[in-house]
């Protein structure tokens, strides 16, 4: 993944920013250097899993195991987004003040945003096949508001054969002066019911992946089940089919993404064999 | 969200809003460079650019295209509105 290091998302700044300069106000605040005070960090569940490994001796085995077994599994994971791209040293690309678009539904606004297209195969980046190479975040500050990232669940992160989450849809809420964002949808368990899920989005440094958390969870509207999904056999990892192009994993209750998970394949207006409803952004 | 990295250098240019691509090799339709260096900039800098990944080539022949040199190209590219 190469410079790609870190990514961080927060909600509130995000909100902030819609309430102070609506769709087009970005170019404005970017002067401002707020968003590096918004960064989250969350240690990685590796650190996580090793601080609950002291409390005893079988619990440090198990807990080692679990870190054994999550180093290998992140391995593979970050093995499979570098061993597509060639070695040819790619195109930079710097953008100022530019609202660059995958598709209506999907984009970013960046004040100042450096990426690197990357061929998959041959030396040339190819700008009239987007499916023939790939963008490699670098440095950069962009606002994703929650139609966008609505959009980019249904288009992207989720939108793959066989997804067990659709529709979804997601806003800000505010609770105190925290503001995480609620997920709505349906999720296949035999038949699709409806869910309704508050997730922190922070970032896994580590992985340099995008880490929403279920924090609480409805499903039919009403029904609790938070208690439930922290059961193993209802952990969000036995609920979510991975997608094939591995830009997700789940651990647990962790749904992590890569970068360039968030984004649809430049060439594709792809869609799921079933047809998804996605409402229209505002924009 | 941030991303961290080593971005490149800035253009030379006085534009406020822009896409610069820098270094290595491009293949736009028939045409490739080599070492390349293409600044386009927003044809409207008073708002935002509005650049297309996907639908940037519907806009070249709208564009107004600059070549001083063998070695770099400006062109000024109007919004994408889809």
């Amino acid at each position: 993944m190469d410079s790609a290091l870190g990514l961080a998302l927060d909600s509130r700044f995000a909100h902030d920013q819609e309430e102070r300069h609506g769709h087009h106000g970005f170019s404005r605040f970017w002067r401002t250097s707020r968003s590096l005070d918004a960064i989250a960090h969350w240690p990685c569940f590796l650190q996580s899993s090793a601080r609950r490994a002291s409390f005893s001796t079988s619990s440090a085995r198990r807990g080692r195991a679990i870190e054994v077994q999550s180093g290998k599994l992140l391995s593979a994971f970050l093995q499979r987004d570098t061993s597509k791209v060639s070695t040819a040293p790619g195109v930079s690309i710097r953008l100022q003040n530019v609202r660059f678009k995958w598709s209506n539904q999907v984009y970013v606004d960046a004040s100042d945003m450096a990426l690197r297209a990357e061929p998959i195969q041959g030396s040339a980046v190819k700008f009239d096949d987007p499916s023939s190479f790939v963008l490699t975040l670098q440095q950069s500050s962009v606002m994703v508001r929650p139609e966008v990232l609505q959009g980019m669940m249904n288009e992207s992160i989720f939108n793959y054969p066989g997804s067990k989450l659709r529709d979804l849809k997601v806003k800000l809420v505010q609770e105190d002066n925290d503001y995480p964002i609620e997920i709505t949808g349906k999720m296949r368990m035999g038949i699709w019911i409806t869910f309704q899920m508050l997730s922190h989005l922070s970032v896994d440094q580590k992985t340099n992946t995008l880490v929403m958390g279920a924090d609480r969870v409805k499903v039919l509207g009403f029904l609790p089940a938070t208690q439930m999904i922290q059961m193993p056999p209802f952990h969000l990892e036995k609920l979510i089919t991975m997608p094939p192009n591995q830009s997700m994993i789940v651990t647990g209750n962790r749904i992590m993404v890569k970068p360039f998970g968030l984004f649809p394949p430049p060439g594709s207006t792809a869609r799921s064999p079933r047809s998804r409803r996605t409402p229209t952004a505002s924009a | 969200m941030n991303f961290t990295g080593r971005p490149i250098d800035a253009p030379k240019s006085t534009a406020r809003n822009y896409v610069y691509l820098r270094h290595g090799s491009a293949q736009f339709g028939n045409f490739r460079t080599l070492d390349t260096d293409i600044l386009i900039v927003d044809r409207n800098q008073s708002t935002p650019f509005s650049f297309s990944v996907t639908r940037y080539n519907d806009l070249i022949p709208k564009s107004d295209i600059e070549v001083h040199d063998t070695k770099s190209v400006k062109v000024a590219m109007p919004d994408y509105a889809s």
